[in-house]
């Protein structure tokens, strides 16, 4: 329950829309599926109700979740929108990546062949797995 | 509310008082076997046994009244005694009814004891000769002043006990509180016995002590102390023509009254808890 | 519409010296409010104040209008540091207690409270343990339905694992009709759920803002603000 982590300096609403915005992204919050109410999921995430209020508003506002009046709070089914929040999300991991691997040292193109590498390794991996 | 503080209070006497009245009631259980089996060392310690054991009924119960305020209102039970959506006048009367109750029980059972002494000493004899003593009309005045004084007097004793706490918990005092609870009792208790005295010796309300028995009287004892010291010759039969003043028992009701209002004053402005 | 409570310029002196200096401050309802500061610097004078405990102050606190009395008392639920049962006293009886003097005080859910921490209603306060007894005491705080709650130090003295729990009855307990404020010296593991945070230091108040505002403002956890604030 209590598991969530939250530290440093970042406002929490902040935190809570980047982790729900990675469910929606990854599928584990499906779209079209009912959102918990904000108690429950204030209590799920170890959170203020009113943080999570905040953070849940600011999600509706970017049109990933949408509220219906009596029947409750929903993921969108607009995959155009969940693919934008994810190709966003993406271009912050890589711009992320890049940054760490350009401090590292490493050019353009070593990291684009190490990436290559290490999808290889990847799939070997994923392979052996299956055969065992 | 008060119905349930009062409820409460009694309960907490309960769970300590009854057993001194309990040792009480064994010691003349004893003392009545002795009797009928005519053990007579038995029955000589049971009697003055008797004699003694209201004492510590009293001394029980005087500890149940002061921890009562003092622990339940200052210490930490305070934090919750305090926080209860009950007015302080309230807090304080629950405590102060009980606390009284409780005391002219453990009297009671002092008188009783006494009663049970002459029983387990076979002096039931002289019973009616008491009876007469205390009802008759010769001495009825007496016997109501006793009574009425005894009233009064534990009335005004609670109103010097919770002033005397109360003050001591507020700022200045309230880093010694048991300490200057202590000293603040008998500072009042003094000055209360002033005002007795003097309300005593100047109302003009008293009873006479006459050959005949005990009259009620409407001259000072002050005055009559005065005259009688004139007209002393000697001669005169002991007590005879003096005079107590009752104006003692006016002194402690206003005392008493007095004292719990300045401490229902104390503990809504200017009492803490630690 | 006025706040739920509302303190301006306290002022409060022991003996040994003054302890709180002029705080004003405001208190919505529907929050959880967060009391920090280091040890002596007034969080727990001031809470008695608020209370009903210290008759002796300088300044004006009113709690949903009122000053403290009983008015305020019968929606101000308190839970101070120290145990204030008779240590005789049965958990069953206690509650039964609380029922008796308090209209808001919910029997079924402190007895459903008591089974969650695996408590019985037959045991005696001397017999348990110093964590259950806070434990005890904090059921029977939070099961008022009162406006102000008023948690003074309420996971000192309990285990780690049972803190989440603790936690979970607040945020449980969350409604937009009442506050809880608490103090806490645990501000890493509990900062998480604090709507506002007051932070007080030697008698002044310090901070007085959301807490997501101060972690935008400063670009720090309230823990790491909390320890350059009051570094020695």
């Amino acid at each position: 329950m209590f598991d969530v982590k939250y530290d440093s300096g970042v406002p929490i609403y902040l935190q809570i829309i980047h982790l729900i915005r990675q469910k929606i992204v990854s599928g584990e919050w499906a779209p079209g599926s009912r959102v918990p109410g904000v108690r429950d999921l204030a209590i799920e995430f170890g959170v203020n109700p009113n943080t999570m209020q905040k953070a849940l508003s600011e999600l509706e506002r970017e049109g990933l979740l949408y509220s219906e009046r009596t029947a409750g709070r929903f993921i969108t089914e607009n995959t155009g929108i969940i693919d934008a929040a994810r190709e966003r999300l993406a271009g912050q991991v890589l711009a992320e990546f890049i940054k760490q691997m350009a401090q590292m040292g490493f050019t353009r193109e070593r990291t684009i062949k190490l990436v290559e590498s290490a999808f290889e390794n990847h799939a070997g991996l994923s392979k052996r797995e299956e055969n065992s | 509310m008060l119905g349930k503080l009062l409820k409460y209070e009694m309960k907490a006497g309960a769970r300590m008082i009854p057993i001194s009245y309990l040792a009480t009631a064994a010691v003349f259980l004893v003392g009545l076997i002795a009797r009928s089996l005519k053990i007579h060392q038995v029955t000589t310690a049971t009697t003055i046994l008797l004699f003694f054991a209201g004492i510590p009924c009293i001394i029980i119960t005087l500890i149940y009244v002061i921890m009562r305020f003092h622990k339940g209102m200052f210490g930490n039970e305070g934090y919750l005694t305090q926080t209860l959506p009950v007015g302080k006048g309230q807090l304080l009367l629950s405590k102060l009814i009980s606390s009284y109750i409780w005391m002219v029980a453990s009297a009671a059972v002092f008188v009783a004891a006494w009663a049970g002494a002459m029983v387990v000493s076979n002096n039931l004899n002289i019973m009616p000769d008491i009876i007469d003593f205390v009802f008759g009309n010769s001495f009825a005045p007496l016997v109501i002043f006793i009574v009425v004084s005894s009233a009064v007097q534990l009335f005004a004793f609670l109103g010097e006990l919770y002033f005397a706490i109360s003050l001591a918990n507020t700022r200045q005092f309230l880093k010694n509180n048991v300490v200057f609870s202590v000293v603040f009792f008998f500072v009042t208790n003094f000055a209360v016995s002033l005002l007795e005295l003097a309300a005593m010796l100047l109302i003009p309300l008293g009873i006479k002590f006459t050959e005949t028995g005990v009259v009620w009287t409407t001259k000072t004892m002050l005055g009559d102390l005065i005259f009688n010291m004139e007209a002393f010759t000697g001669n005169q039969p002991l007590l005879s023509g003096i005079s107590i003043g009752v104006g003692s028992c006016f002194a402690d009701l206003a005392a008493g009254i007095g004292l719990l209002l300045a401490a229902v004053w104390l503990l809504n402005h200017k009492t803490s808890v630690k | 519409m006025s706040s739920l409570l509302e303190i301006r310029n306290l002022f409060k002196s022991y003996d040994r010296g003054p302890v709180l200096k002029g705080i004003s401050l405001n208190v919505e309802s529907g929050r959880i409010v967060g009391v920090v500061g280091p040890n002596g610097c007034g969080k727990t004078t001031m809470f008695k104040i608020i209370a009903g405990l210290i008759g002796d102050y300088q300044g004006t606190v009113l709690i949903d209008g009122n000053p403290p009395g009983v008015k305020s008392k019968e929606i101000i639920s308190f839970l101070p540091e120290k145990t204030y049962l008779d240590e005789g006293i049965k958990a069953g009886t206690a509650i039964s207690m609380f029922a008796d003097f308090y209209k808001d005080f919910d029997r079924q859910k402190a007895l459903e409270m008591l089974k969650r921490f695996n408590l019985e209603p037959g045991m005696k306060l001397k017999s348990m343990s110093k964590g259950m007894q806070e434990k005890l005491q904090l059921i029977l705080v939070m099961s008022r339905a009162a406006k102000l709650y008023i948690l003074d130090e309420p996971l000192s003295g309990i285990d780690p694992a049972a803190r989440d729990n603790i936690l979970d009855i607040i945020l449980n307990n969350y409604s937009e009709n009442s506050t809880v404020m608490l103090s806490t010296h645990l501000i890493h593991d509990v900062e998480r759920i604090f709507d506002d945070i007051i932070m007080i230091g030697n008698g002044t108040l310090l901070v007085a803002e959301s807490a997501d505002a101060l972690r935008e403002r400063t670009g720090k956890s309230l823990d790491q603000y909390f320890r350059e604030v009051f570094r020695c």
